[in-house]
């Protein structure tokens, strides 16, 4: 047996048979050869010829081997392949010859090509034909046509640079011209322009005002406009995809293909199992200490924000932390809400840098569904008694909470990130100190704007997060509540729909409309089953695979449950479809907000259908959309120009131009805040998957007392989700102070460095961060004093 | 004709559903909407309670009733648009507003009888 060759440029290496099998089977699958076990067999010959020829001990040249395969393969009667390897074996000589003898000619030059390993390599033709077979499953034939034809067309130019991703588009192009559209597909080359990945890498990415712009940011740019075509390409269907770059409806986080899209789950888990995390470099025990949940919380978010494409939401967090807490003093409570507010609002570990979007349940009183559950306190041991018992902790360390939230920043700023969820329930009104605790987080939603108005009436338990997104707690998920760190949920997508174009199409007809509608939800659905089947081929590698963290099973079952999984249908611009196919806006007359209702019920029931179809949770959800809005509404503008006049928002003359926000009213109008969330809530019980009004308080600050009478006529008096007050900031760079109101310079010092900071969909956002869209937005919110 | 009771049939004609013409005046002048599912019995219960009656009161010409299928597009409509969150649910209305609700129970025939006195007394007068 041979132990080594000598290769052309000198060195010697190993010898290894099965590249000779490989270079035989190549030969044969160009002419049409399948069979790699005859290629097998043949290397066998070859090795058995060259052993008669030479002594072991001899070091082989590659000259002689392959002298020897051809050999071997004429005298087995395997022509074709004989005559295919010595067509590539001249072809590869004169290549070499080309480039010897004439080293100094700039085609030669060329004719080393960088390539996507960071090296610098010979030309070598055949590696498009191993690409194409390889890839896009080319017959050889063709591909060793298109090789050739590639390969002159190469000689033919003076081409400096040669790189492989011009090689592989030149390919493209002759797989175009052969009709071959699916190879063309499969073979096609992700990646962006120079000039766009200098863009991004100098100026800040506008679709997320979360993110900052700083290296970190503008990785995830690059990588996400790479995962995002991946997606397009090869997780969706080219119908999907077709209608997502349309703007028929929109794909979200399509650069985080590989990621579900939100998580609401227990402190409990962390509480009972430590940080325990697959692949982690160290495992902490579960936690004895107050402050030591507190960092497991966080870093877990933290670990989680990266595997997930949305928010982190954690349920009843004050009642959870309770046990903990017991024998601390008021001074020691406020310290730590302070450390868990301030640890959220500064972590900036992920997604390209940007803060944890995270957020917080909060109770006043113990949820009926907790009330018994027992408590599970420091090193992860029951404590022998129920959360019921520790209701006293968990009052105290939400006030502490929003004492907190009061207070602002190092320089009064709002805090944007955790979001402050507070529960409002029938047992909330029941339970002592409610009257007076709603009056602190009232003061607290006027002066600085933090919490959200979470309505739970009746029997409804929900966690909320994100925007406002809600996963309502069905039977099963009572039952779970028992063992509470089982809790725990994911949207799997969000595909929003653009109801104003479906309008556009419809021309009016009303069953066109529907009709249309019905198809795209059924689109969607295709969507989403697409996204499930990808995320669970990931899922099924297992701790091998990209989502290992979320396969990890503590108790049972995957940390990510996929059977309890929701798909969300997003909506976007309800008022702008009511107000073409109706001429009236949402706000304007009970016809068009009938006809808004009907649709919303339409897709309501259609949803549900889908769900007994398929055994999935499809909801409807009120997109946050924050780029989608502008998204779609110039994508009509320019393709249903004639449509959109007058019903799109914004100002079209610069193109800062939007369409309302899933069933939102027109927010420029003057329409008092009660009629506002009363009429906006006649959509929410349609609309599972959480949904929220705005008041835009601007710079009024109305009193604690007038939020408070607000919030609790919206429980008794409407069907309205959620609601949150926004307030607006201006925030002097120069000397650091903060005014109530959008300012052009600081009131304080006259300075002109101030950003503007209020809420841009359901967070707080520095303004220089928005879109065109929402800026337009902006300028036309009606803001309220609440003086009704 | 949609079957949801034993011995009662409602006439939901073409659209599953019988609006009472109450807002262009050549209707009745009250209406009974009664928001549920064709499984639920307690809704059944109301229907065949309220239109009993009316029946015995003899104010039918007067006193419309509707049921609203909440697993319809025009009952999820109608029922969003009365903020119904619980079924059964019956609102009675007039030309005005709303008179009267009940959440999740069959209307108490003493509770009906207070609201169509009116009716009654009227009807009674025109039979002496």
């Amino acid at each position: 047996m041979f132990n080594l060759i000598q290769k052309r440029d000198g060195r010697v290496v190993s010898f290894d048979k099965a590249k000779i099998a490989d270079a035989i089977f190549k030969a044969a699958q160009r002419v049409g050869g399948e069979d790699r076990k005859l290629a097998d067999d043949l290397a066998a010959i070859v090795i058995v010829y060259l052993g008669e020829k030479f002594t072991h001990e001899h070091i082989l040249h590659i000259e002689e081997i392959q002298d020897a395969v051809e050999k071997i393969l004429v005298e087995t009667s395997h022509a074709k392949t004989a005559k295919e390897y010595i067509l590539y074996r001249d072809s590869r000589n004169r290549i070499r010859r080309a480039t010897h003898l004439s080293p100094k000619e700039t085609t030669d030059y060329a004719l080393f090509v960088r390539s996507s390993k960071d090296d610098i390599v010979q030309w070598d033709r055949t590696k498009i034909i191993d690409a194409l077979i390889r890839e896009a499953e080319v017959d050889p034939e063709m591909a060793e046509k298109i090789s050739r034809e590639v390969e002159q067309q190469i000689k033919n130019w003076d081409v400096q640079a040669l790189t492989a991703s011009l090689i592989r588009e030149m390919v493209d192009v002759k797989l175009i011209e052969y009709g071959l559209e699916r190879a063309r597909r499969v073979h096609t080359r992700l990646g962006l322009p120079l000039r766009d990945v200098g863009k991004v890498i100098i100026y800040k990415n506008k679709e997320n005002a979360n993110i900052p712009h700083n290296p970190e940011a503008t990785n995830l740019t690059l990588a996400e406009s790479i995962k995002k075509e991946y997606a397009l390409l090869e997780v969706f269907s080219q119908d999907v995809a077709d209608a997502h770059i349309r703007g028929d409806f929109h794909l979200h986080d399509l650069g985080m293909i590989d990621r579900p899209y939100c998580s609401g789950q227990s402190l409990e888990y962390v509480k009972k199992y430590g940080l325990d995390l697959t692949n982690a470099l160290s495992i902490a025990k579960p936690a004895k200490h107050p402050e030591t949940l507190l960092a497991h919380m966080v870093k877990y978010s933290a670990a989680l924000q990266g595997h997930f494409a949305g928010a982190i939401g954690w349920d009843a967090v004050n009642l959870f932390f309770a046990p903990f807490l017991v024998g601390m003093d008021d001074t020691e409570i406020h310290q730590l809400a302070q450390m868990l507010i301030f640890e959220y609002s500064q972590q900036s570990v992920a997604r390209g840098g940007q803060a944890i979007f995270s957020d917080i349940n909060l109770y006043w009183e113990v949820p009926k569904h907790f009330e018994n559950v027992e408590a599970i306190g420091p090193g992860g041991q029951y404590t022998g008694k129920t959360y019921f018992e520790y209701s006293h902790e968990a009052q105290r360390f939400v006030w502490a909470l929003f004492d907190v939230y009061k207070e602002g920043d190092g320089s009064g700023r709002p805090f944007f990130f955790p979001k402050p969820l507070v529960h409002i329930t029938e047992k909330f009104f029941k339970t002592p100190g409610h009257e007076d605790f709603l009056l602190h987080v009232c003061s607290v939603a006027s002066s600085m704007g933090n919490p959200y108005f979470v309505f739970d009436r009746g029997e409804t338990a929900k966690i909320s997060e994100c925007c406002r997104l809600s996963f309502k707690l069905e039977a099963s998920d009572i039952d779970d509540a028992k063992y509470p760190w089982k809790m725990r949920y994911t949207a799997l997508q969000n595909i929003t729909l653009n109801l104003p174009r479906v309008a556009y199409v419809a021309n009016w007809d009303e069953s066109k409309l529907l009709k249309q509608l019905d198809d795209l939800l059924a689109l969607s659905v295709k969507a989403h089953l697409q996204k499930r089947s990808f995320i669970e081929s990931l899922l099924s590698l297992g701790s091998e695979g990209c989502l290992s963290l979320l396969t990890m099973k503590k108790e049972g079952e995957p940390y990510l449950r996929m059977h309890r999984a929701t798909y969300l249908i997003g909506l976007l611009g309800l008022n702008e479809m009511v107000q073409f196919h109706t001429g009236f806006q949402l706000h304007e007359s009970e016809e068009a907000l009938k006809f808004g209702l009907k649709v919303i019920a339409h897709l309501h029931l259609l949803c549900k259908r889908f769900s007994t179809e398929y055994g999935m949770r499809f909801v409807l959800e009120q997109t946050p959309a924050e780029s989608t809005a502008y998204r779609f509404a110039k994508l009509d503008k320019e393709h249903y120009q004639e449509q959109t006049i007058g019903v799109v928002k914004g100002n079209i003359e610069n193109d800062n131009i939007y369409y309302t926000n899933s069933t939102q009213l027109n927010l420029g109008q003057i329409i008092n805040p009660i009629d506002r969330i009363k009429k906006e809530g006649i959509f929410h019980n349609l609309i599972e998957a959480g949904a929220l009004t705005h008041v835009w308080l601007g710079e009024s600050q109305p009193s604690a007392e007038s939020v408070a009478n607000l919030v609790k006529k919206v429980f008794k008096n409407t069907q309205n989700a959620q609601i949150a007050f926004s307030p607006e900031f201006t925030c002097c760079n120069t000397c650091n102070k903060v005014a109530r109101g959008l300012k052009d310079c600081c009131p304080f010092c006259g300075g002109t460095q101030v950003e503007g900071i209020t809420r841009v969909t359901g967070y707080f956002s520095k303004i220089s961060g928005w879109n065109k869209g929402k800026i337009a937005e902006l300028h036309d919110r009606y803001r309220s004093g609440l003086e009704v | 004709m949609i079957d949801i009771g034993v011995d009662w049939k409602c006439d939901f004609g073409e659209e599953n559903i019988k609006l009472t013409d109450i807002e262009s005046g050549r209707g009745r002048l009250m209406e009974f909407k009664v928001f549920g599912t064709k499984e639920c019995p307690e809704c059944k219960a109301s229907m065949k309670q309220l239109d009993f009656y009316l029946k015995r009161w003899e104010v039918s010409d007067q006193v419309g009733l509707c049921f609203y299928d909440m697993e319809t597009v025009e009952g999820l409509v109608e029922g969003a648009y009365n903020e119904v969150v619980k079924i059964p649910t019956t609102v009675l209305v007039n030309t005005v507003g709303h008179l009267a609700r009940w959440e999740g129970i069959v209307p108490p025939a003493v509770d009906v009888k207070l609201y169509l006195s009116d009716a009654i007394m009227e009807r009674r007068e025109k039979v002496a």
